[in-house]
């Protein structure tokens, strides 16, 4: 009896043992970093078809860019992206030219793609060319820059490219700093390209054809990416860390647990109830950011009765709860895009609250002026992909309205079908989210507002006097005259209320209080090249 | 036996091509629109209506039909969406990691349960048989991503005993030499014992979150059939000749005793293979379950498709393997063939 015991006893510590040992074998890792998230990259073609956002994260450390942005640091002391300032890439400079129709860039001299080929301004047009002729969401970006048709870009010698462009564009720029005009190897590429296939769109879905900081060592959709430092690379400061695993984690329970443990370094595009729950973990360090240029709204189809009727837009817009949704949707993360005590603002800032307030007696008024005394019925509608944030705002909308005798019958869209739904524009009521790359209060309004209808102005919203103001932005000679349309098209959208800004969410990244140098992007992903680790 | 199994395999043909329309159909049945999603977000109705024409999906669903079938008899089964791979690269490498996990829970759960129903069935209503009803209760009524999120919290967040749950290997390991698919055997295969320790403790929590769904049914089915031969006729007999006890429990009540437990394996088998989904999640397992989710999710047809149909051919084949054993078990079924 005693021997069995001793021998059960004996087994259990050798299973205990061989738990412990493995467990505490992470290897010495200041120059690894890993990394967990709920989803991973899908391409490493930024210009292909169905590319995923995390693909974008990809695609900025693998290949470059012929301009980045400057860095800066905000109130907060947080460090992020500067819009304003472009800096050089893989360009180590660049002239524009009076009228601002021609941009000539200069090459680096010595940069090599990761095959080692030199990279020429013939790599560059060829990866210009490829994104205004592949469709879909490349050339719709590169389009956003006045940048449309192969002809506008030039090889001048083996290390200067011009692009020219039909009128001065001040997003031109900015564009190019974007993911999508990445730059191709392209004689490795054309080895791969097929006459039905001239771009290469297979071979560059699964294979790294760039010359960025980082090459891919292994691609595994859906499972896990691995990174590893290219040591020849010259656009920049050499990076700190040699191997990023990013690992692809679904359960955002097993995420927080591991970042807790110490096992992972950063744990990244939280939900904003982790952030604010790991935000009291004093051992892990949360950064957050508002989201540029986006924004969480209430929007009313301006053409489906009886949203067609102003009163009641104003009535329904008094009866949000605005400070709720705020802190039940984003746990009060973020900034808070409501309240604003004038109907016109004072400056052009942008993003800042709309002149929207909770007055339910006010919303029984107008309502009643607007011929509805016992309110009416309708639909509200969510995309059930962002669930997350949308359905606690939808259900505290749907209480609120009960209260001045709207009934909705909430409708949860399956997010595949989402687009489609808003092209659509048959929704009378909805709450979404919706955020540009380029952070300019007039490509907010003109995706948002402009009488072209465009898939993302959800309300239906046609007015000429808007379209005005938002055009004379877009190419206003100077900020004087750029900050007057601004605030044009802000007080014009309260007067009118076709969609209720609810507030500005935050791109939460939780990491380990080592790791360092993470900077907020417009891209919504991790630049590693910054990160070091302490 | 040769032609008992070719026999079985011809009739599956008519079940797998009934798989076949009837994913097709209901694929195209699921509410979204492809062409949209991929379109991406500033997408406008002219790119959508390109990217439909792509992909073939403006043609009327006779034709896709047709060119589906055509496309799955040169071997390609299409594209996923959700990740952009082939869906047999995506099938290939992921199914043997739901079947390593599947083949491993199960085992756990037998090497469990059928020993736990035996000395329940012997005894009925001792702490044996209670314990035994315990058990079975706690494991058909904790859904599995609850079990799941359980033993982390316990065995990974509170002890630190289990590495985390990452997925097959940890985060810096190197992949075994890919063999079988399995880790566990191309690591020892590759007599690379430090891969296999490491893909063990990953592995060893996702198999008992689904070993304690799986055994319930198990150990019921082997408790109930046992208590019925027990009380047959023959086994009274057994022990009024007073043969050894273990004889008569091993040989006699166990050996008939187990057809309907090897049926209930089978079953169980099929559905842990479709349920471990969850526990994929919960363990960020690379499997084959997760990615029909997301898949689902975003309408992605062939993967969809690709999905339920290699999960026919598994049902089929497990059916086939369980009547192969019931046959090698009982020599009345052998006789009647």
């Amino acid at each position: 009896m005693k021997l069995r015991k001793s021998v059960l006893r004996l087994a259990a510590s050798a299973v205990i043992l061989m738990f412990a040992v493995s467990a505490a074998k992470a290897a010495p890792r200041d120059e690894t970093l890993l990394v967990v998230r709920e989803q991973g990259p899908n391409s490493m073609d930024i210009m292909g078809m169905g590319t995923n956002r995390p693909a974008y994260g990809l695609s900025w450390n693998v290949y470059d860019r012929l301009l980045t942005y400057g860095k800066m640091t905000d109130a907060s002391g947080a460090l992020k992206y500067d819009f304003q300032q472009m800096a050089p890439e893989l360009a180590e400079s660049w002239e524009v030219s009076p009228d601002g129709t021609r941009i000539v860039f200069h090459l680096r001299k010595n940069a090599v793609f990761h095959d080692g080929t030199p990279v020429t301004a013939e790599d560059v047009k060829w990866s210009f060319d490829r994104a205004v002729s592949v469709g879909g969401f490349p050339t719709f970006q590169m389009n956003a820059g006045s940048m449309t048709r192969s002809e506008q870009f030039a090889v001048i010698d083996a290390h200067t490219f011009q692009v020219t462009l039909p009128r001065k564009d001040k997003l031109s720029l900015p564009d190019i700093g974007t993911p999508v005009p990445a730059i191709i190897n392209s004689r490795l590429a054309r080895k791969h390209a097929t006459e039905k296939d001239p771009w290469a769109m297979e071979w560059l879905k699964n294979n790294d054809a760039g010359g960025g900081a980082y090459t891919v060592r292994e691609f595994k959709p859906g499972v896990q990416t691995v990174y590893e430092r290219f040591e020849q690379w010259k656009s920049g400061e050499k990076p700190a860390i040699k191997t990023v695993v990013e690992r692809v984690v679904p359960s955002a329970s097993t995420r927080r647990a591991m970042l807790e443990k110490g096992d992972v370094d950063i744990s990244f595009d939280l939900s904003p109830k982790d952030a604010a729950a790991l935000l009291e973990n004093k051992k892990i360090r949360v950064e957050g950011m508002p989201i540029e240029n986006c924004m969480w709204f209430v929007d009313m189809n301006v053409t489906k009765p009886p949203f067609d009727n102003l009163k009641v837009r104003q009535a329904i817009s008094y009866a949000v709860p605005y400070e709720e949704i705020f802190k039940a949707s984003a746990y009060g993360r973020g900034f808070a895009l409501f309240g604003a005590t004038s109907a016109r603002p004072a400056t052009a800032r942008w993003i800042q609250p709309y002149a929207f307030a909770t007055d339910i007696a006010k919303a029984r008024e107008l309502l009643a002026e607007a011929g509805f005394p016992n309110g009416f019925t309708t639909t509200l509608s969510f995309n059930l992909g962002t669930a997350t944030w949308g359905e606690p705002a939808a259900l505290l909308l749907q209480e609120n309205l009960k209260k001045i005798g709207v009934e909705t019958r909430i409708e949860k869209i399956p997010a595949a079908n989402w687009r489609s739904e808003m092209a659509k524009k048959n929704m009378p009521l909805l709450v979404d989210n919706m955020g540009g790359w380029l952070n300019y209060a007039d490509y907010f309004f003109f995706w948002n507002y402009h009488s072209q209808n465009g898939v993302f102005n959800t309300m239906s919203y046609q007015n000429r006097e808007m379209d005005a103001y938002i055009e004379s932005a877009r190419f206003a000679e100077n900020k004087k005259s750029y900050d007057k349309s601004i605030i044009d098209c802000i007080a014009k959208a309260v007067a009118d209320a076709p969609r209720l800004p609810l507030y500005q969410p935050s791109l939460d990244a939780a990491m380990q209080p080592g790791v360092d140098g993470y900077v907020y992007w417009f891209h919504r992903q991790i630049d590693y090249r910054s990160i070091r680790k302490k | 036996m040769f032609r008992f199994i070719c026999k079985r395999l011809l009739f599956a043909l008519p079940n797998l091509l009934g798989v076949l329309v009837f994913t097709f159909i209901l694929a195209r049945a699921l509410p979204g629109d492809p062409a949209a999603f991929l379109a991406g977000p500033s997408a406008d109705p002219a790119a959508i209506e390109e990217i439909r024409r792509g992909l073939g999906l403006d043609k009327s669903l006779i034709e896709q039909f047709i060119f589906y079938i055509r496309d799955m008899a040169h071997g390609d089964w299409g594209t996923s969406w959700t990740t952009g791979q082939p869906v047999t690269y995506e099938i290939l490498t992921r199914l043997p990691a739901s079947l390593e996990l599947t083949f491993l829970g199960l085992f756990m759960a037998v090497a469990a349960a059928v020993p736990l129903g035996i000395a329940s069935a012997l005894r009925p209503g001792s702490p044996v048989d209670n314990l035994c009803r315990l058990l079975s209760t706690l494991g058909v009524s904790m859904p599995t991503f609850f079990s799941g999120l359980m033993l982390v919290y316990i065995f990974y967040y509170l002890l630190g005993l289990s590495p985390a749950p990452l997925g097959r290997l940890p985060a810096f390991a190197p992949n075994p030499a890919d063999v079988t698919g399995f880790y566990l055997l191309d690591s020892l295969l590759a007599t690379d014992f430090e891969t296999f320790k490491a893909a063990f403790t990953q592995i060893l929590l996702p198999a008992l979150t689904l070993a304690l769904f799986a055994m319930a049914p198990l150990a019921r089915m082997t408790r109930a059939s046992m208590l019925s031969v027990l009380s047959a006729d023959f086994i009274r007999t057994a022990r009024a000749v007073n043969l050894p006890r273990r004889k008569i429990i091993i040989s006699y009540a166990l050996r008939n005793a187990l057809a309907p437990v090897l049926t209930t394996l089978g079953m169980v088998f099929s559905f842990t293979l479709g349920a471990n989904v969850l526990v994929e999640k919960v363990f960020s397992w690379p499997g084959i379950g997760s990615f029909a989710l997301e898949a689902l999710i975003i309408s992605d047809y062939a993967a969809v498709q690709g999905f339920v149909l290699v999960m026919g051919i598994l049902y089929v084949l497990v059916n086939l393997a369980v009547d192969l054993l019931q046959i090698l078990g009982d020599p009345r079924i052998r006789m009647g063939l």
